[in-house]
């Protein structure tokens, strides 16, 4: 009897409340494509490029938005204003921050990032010298601008077997490491196109190095997040099939010795090719900041070696000792 | 006022030869085409007055078998001109019995027998003379298959339950006769194999067929609509079929047949969820095929639920689940459909379900306009005027014809159809989900008199589940699906 | 006669149960990279102890109405009942978190609750026969989605997110297993009552399939998003959700959280129904009758 009363009372009572669920159409709201932060001096901007339906059948309109504020959150309420329709972050692809951006400040963005309604946590950043420029490109695809660069950066990551430490949730991960290490792609465009042009380094969420295409890959082989592809080193390509960067480390009379053994099988001999890599990868290593994250490797694989430097990694790391043994040497482990 | 046979069962002949037949001229005086004969029987000058329907009865075996030797005996004793020296001397027919009561009288006279009533006997002669047209065995329209066999059941009863016998030669066969609806007095058969079918069951649906009360039954469905439990559902729990062989097979499973006169149709129950998807011909074919066939029911059935309520809740609530290029797409497709995305999915299921009904009751010369009409106008035409996406319609589409392949479902179809797409359009797939797994629960809940409607997962092993999903080889069935809850499950080979 | 195994239906019971809400909060609260190695200890404490109690669960409670006996039963069954209601409670809030903030995040809050309300008084009314073949047949689809997901991201899993090369402090471990032990374990007890009450001679290993086969899925969820988010896992809400929304599988399936939403809604209506049936049974000892 109860069952009888309960659920007809249920059912009317869910058909008062069907208005309450924000129903809205596809074709009535602002979807997000690329997200853009910028710091001037009072404060944030935010870009946002937009794809929406236009009033005539058949259409979609492309467009990018800016607006000012002194906290994120208080520019995005202005970014929202300026717009007739709601917005929709669930499709955006890309998040593209200008270099200039300061620690305290990239962290904010990443928190805030991670609090946006609906964002997807694999969005990718990529940093951009000109971000209005690249987010009012037009698109290239029958999609929008922000699909097509998240494309290029996947399709380059196909080819030469990057594996970019550039999504939402990679960052917020590395946060948790001792030394937080990402890498993230430099995105432009020109035209008719969007390119790829390096990649800056992260360190501690401060750019501390630049490098350009044919360093980025080498410096996915020694950081192991190469999995595969071409590699072109002063015009000479070659195919690498796998590759496997084993760190061995020691703490000897204060000192911090690291041996990086690389493990490639190559396609096609070529000695002055493997001289050419040799030496940017040896060039790289030479920095005196940890830019590859070996303190997170060696708090891993070598915890002991890490106890006695991690009071003063810095230090540590400036007077350490990194050798590059038998790199290159076709399916030889030092 | 006496408006049914039931009125004049208990009541018996007086043996009074002028007060009877004035008696059932009087019952019967409206009915032009009752057709009256006085003869003398031989040389007795005992009077007898032949009665029957004209129309109904074979005239030449009444001349024949009937009259003719009635006239033309050769008796001139008057006490011989009894009912039962003239049954088992005097008449040439092969079906005749005496009866004294008045009812069953009628309702063998307007059945299209032969009434005899004599001149100083309460008892009266019955000749079944029966000889109206039937349709004769043919192949039932929505129950073809490509291998099998290919008889029909009739209106006639008694051929359907000749049709039966001849599938089940077995005496365990057991066959009750029964009259049902106080104007029509339906012939109503009740089939079951008495060692199989559960007693209780049995009796159940014996006792709620007896406790119809209507003016009369023209359909089978009156009665399944009657004795149906639960009363609401969208389920059957009640199988119907046209051809023999399935009723031969379900009886074989401990299942009861309910044969109805003046219609083709016959119940089977209990009835269960699987049943919905197992084709007639899946016992025909070779098991491979046929297991192919199930599964792709139980997967068109899912779809032709579920396809436009997800698409809703996906447009509407849940675009983020959508790939961003099939999102733009989507928003490009969909720019300027005036409609809200819930009301155009209803529209365009309100229009293939018109287009179906259209298709089945329209003639079949007009068949390939209807088609051209449907995918010109609905399809084709109002995209492009931007009265409808071509998504939707796509999937509407896509369910459609997906629910076309599961007959048995069309009405649940339907309505859960239509459920999950406003569950969908007012709170997303959470309401989606939420709903199936009331539909879900609510089909695991029901019975079919007694039985439970799921009963393959009470006992989810190989053997229990062998019909359900696919179909096992003949060779494994080594376990009588049994409805009897009384009996043990026996091994095919010691039966 | 047609017979009737339940002990499937009850291993399914036992499974989802287990799962419940967990794979939302539970599982992971204050994850670290030694989180798998704590669940794994805890799960080997926990089934150890279920098995246990169905040693000690007695068989016929119509001796217990009487003298010292009684005193024990209203004991067991007042906190049986308490805890029955605790851990449906815990699921609920947890899913109508998630329900308010991902599935209907524009709505009010309270819309999710009375959608959720009106799906478990339906299942709380249902027969118990029903429910639990309602358990068997979702079994198979919630596994299948678990591990399926497991598989698609492992392109994306980095072994160096787990701890693989050290063992951990054992004070932190058994702290954590506790929590474990206690968030998610305990808060399953109810399907023990109930496996109990429908099958009062449940064999050990129904109880130990059902228990190992919902710690396994379990473990496969923990195990997916620490490899798939690594450290970072505690700045998300729901991190199973995270990491199943990274998953990509050519262009077209992108996000495949709608079947993890589904999954959430099954384990955690077919929890919260073990718990009300848990609790029903309970009060039915008290009315001195033994049949479930």
């Amino acid at each position: 009897m109860i069952k009888k009363r309960l659920l007809p009372c249920l059912l009317i009572i869910l058909i008062f409340l069907t208005g309450c669920t924000g129903y809205t159409e596809s074709d009535s709201r602002y979807i997000v494509s690329a997200l853009g932060f910028e710091r001037t001096g009072d404060g944030f901007v935010i870009y946002a490029q937009t794809v929406t339906a236009n009033e005539g059948k058949g259409e979609i309109a492309q467009n990018s938005y800016r607006a000012f504020g002194e906290s994120l959150w208080g520019t995005l309420s202005e970014l929202k204003a300026r717009l007739s329709k709601p917005i929709s972050f669930e499709h955006c692809s890309i998040i593209a921050i200008s270099p200039e951006i300061p620690k305290e400040d990239l962290v904010k963005i990443c928190d805030f990032c991670k609090d946006l309604e609906r964002l997807n946590t694999s969005v990718y950043f990529a940093v951009c010298e000109d971000i209005e420029g690249l987010l009012g490109s037009d698109a290239i695809s029958e999609s929008a601008g922000g699909y097509d660069i998240s494309s290029l950066i996947e399709s380059r990551a196909e080819q030469t077997g990057i594996n970019y430490k550039n999504r939402l949730y990679e960052i917020l991960s590395a946060r948790e490491n001792f030394l937080p290490t990402f890498n993230l792609p430099i995105v432009s465009s020109s035209t008719d196109e969007f390119y790829i042009e390096g990649e800056y380094i992260y360190t501690d969420f401060t750019p501390v190095k630049k490098l350009d295409n044919e360093q980025s890959v080498i410096y996915s082989l020694i950081t192991n997040q190469n999995s595969g592809g071409y590699i072109t080193v002063d015009d000479n390509e070659a195919l690498m099939n796998s590759s496997h960067t084993y760190l061995s480390a020691d703490f000897k009379d204060e000192r911090l010795y690291i041996t990086l053994e690389m493990q490639t099988d190559l396609k096609q001999e070529n000695a002055e090719f493997c001289e050419n890599l040799y030496l940017i990868a040896q060039k790289l290593l030479s920095e005196k900041t940890d830019i590859f994250g070996f303190a997170n490797v060696l708090e891993q694989k070598h915890s002991r070696v890490f106890e006695q430097i991690k009071g003063d990694y810095g230090k540590a790391f400036e007077n350490c000792v990194i050798e590059l043994a038998n790199a290159l040497a076709k399916g030889k482990r030092g | 006022m006496h408006t049914g046979i039931e009125d004049y069962i208990g009541l018996t002949l007086s043996g009074d030869f002028d007060k009877d037949t004035k008696r059932i001229e009087d019952i019967l005086k409206n009915d032009s085409i009752l057709f009256k004969r006085l003869i003398k029987i031989g040389h007795t000058g005992v009077r007898c007055k032949l009665y029957y329907i004209d129309g109904m009865v074979n005239a030449s075996l009444i001349d024949d078998s009937v009259i003719r030797p009635l006239v033309s005996t050769d008796i001139n004793d008057k006490k011989l001109a009894n009912a039962d020296f003239l049954l088992s001397n005097i008449l040439f027919t092969s079906d005749a019995k005496t009866q004294t009561d008045l009812g069953e009288l009628l309702r063998s006279l307007l059945y299209g027998d032969t009434v005899i009533i004599l001149e100083n006997s309460k008892i009266a002669i019955l000749i079944d003379s029966k000889g109206w047209r039937t349709r004769g065995v043919s192949e039932p329209v929505d129950e073809r298959v490509l291998q099998g066999p290919r008889e029909g059941f009739d209106e006639a009863a008694m051929l359907n339950m000749a049709l039966i016998r001849r599938k089940l030669v077995t005496p365990d066969l057991c066959t009750e006769m029964l009259h049902v609806g106080r104007r029509s007095g339906t012939l109503v058969f009740l089939c079951y194999l008495g060692s199989l079918a559960n007693k209780k069951t049995v009796d159940f649906v014996r006792k709620k067929i007896k406790e119809i009360s209507i003016d009369g039954i023209l359909d089978s469905n009156y009665i399944s609509e009657i004795i149906k439990q639960p009363k609401y559902c969208l389920f059957k729990t009640i199988g119907t079929t046209e051809r023999p062989d399935i009723v031969a097979a379900r009886l074989l499973e401990g299942r009861i047949a309910v044969v109805v006169d003046g219609t083709p149709v016959v119940l089977t129950i209990p009835y269960l969820f699987c049943e919905n998807f197992q084709s007639d011909e899946d016992y025909y074919l070779n098991f491979l095929v046929s297991s192919v066939g199930r599964i792709l029911r139980y997967i068109c059935f899912f779809l032709a639920v579920s396809v436009p309520a997800v698409f809703v809740a996906l447009c509407v609530h849940h675009f983020d689940l959508l790939p961003t290029s099939f999102a733009v797409t989507l928003i490009r497709l969909r720019g300027g459909v005036p409609f809200p995305s819930v009301i155009e999915c209803l529209l365009l299921i309100f229009v293939f379900e018109i287009l179906k009904e259209t298709g089945v009751r329209m003639p079949q010369s007009l068949g390939h306009a209807l088609s051209i009409v449907g995918g010109l106008v609905v399809g084709q035409a109002s995209v492009e005027a931007g009265i409808i996406s071509a998504p939707m319609l796509i999937a509407v589409a896509l369910s459609g014809i997906a629910g076309l392949m599961i007959p048995r479902l069309k009405g649940a179809v339907i309505y859960i159809k239509v459920g999950l797409v406003l569950a969908a359009s007012f709170f997303g797939l959470y309401g989606v989900f939420a709903l199936s797994l009331i539909l879900i629960l609510r089909v695991l809940s029901l019975n079919s008199f007694g039985t439970d409607y799921t009963l393959p997962l009470l006992n989810p092993t190989p053997q229990g589940l062998k019909d359900t999903f696919i179909r096992a080889p003949w060779g494994n069935m080594l376990t009588r699906p049994t409805f009897n809850l009384n009996r043990i499950r026996k091994e095919r080979k010691n039966d | 006669m047609q017979t009737k195994n339940y002990s499937f239906h009850i291993i399914a019971a036992l499974c989802l149960s287990v799962l419940g809400a967990a794979p939302i909060t539970a599982l992971f609260y204050n994850a670290t990279p030694y989180s798998f190695l704590s669940f794994a200890l805890a799960a080997a404490v926990a089934i150890s102890v279920a098995l246990i109690f169905s040693f000690c669960f007695p068989r016929d409670f119509s001796a217990c109405h009487k003298g010292i006996n009684k005193i024990f039963l209203m004991v067991f069954v007042v906190s049986g009942f308490l805890l029955c209601l605790l851990s449906a409670l815990i699921t609920l809030k947890d899913f109508w978190r998630l329900s308010a903030k991902v599935l209907l995040p524009r709505a009010p809050e309270f819309i999710s609750l009375a959608l959720i309300l009106a799906l478990l008084i339906y299942f709380g009314f249902a027969k118990r026969e029903a429910f639990l073949k309602f358990c068997l047949i979702m079994l198979l689809p919630v596994s299948v989605t678990v591990v399926l997901l497991f598989c698609l991201s492992m392109p994306s899993m980095k072994l160096m997110n787990i701890s693989v090369y050290s063992l951990p402090p054992v004070n932190k471990l058994s702290s954590h297993s506790l929590s474990y032990l206690l968030n998610i374990f305990v808060t399953a007890t109810p399907s023990l009552i109930l496996a109990h009450a429908v099958l009062p001679q449940i064999k050990k290993r129904t109880l130990l399939s059902g228990l190992l086969s919902g710690s396994l899925l379990l473990g496969i969820i923990l195990l997916q998003a620490l490899l798939v988010l690594g450290s970072g896992i505690n700045y998300f809400e729901f991190p199973y959700l995270s990491a199943v929304g990274t998953l990509t599988f050519g262009n077209l399936f992108t996000r495949l959280d709608g079947f993890v939403y589904f999954m959430f809604l099954i384990c955690a209506a077919a929890k919260i129904t073990v718990c009300i049936n848990a609790a029903k049974y309970l009060l039915s000892l008290i009315k001195n009758k033994n049949s479930p």
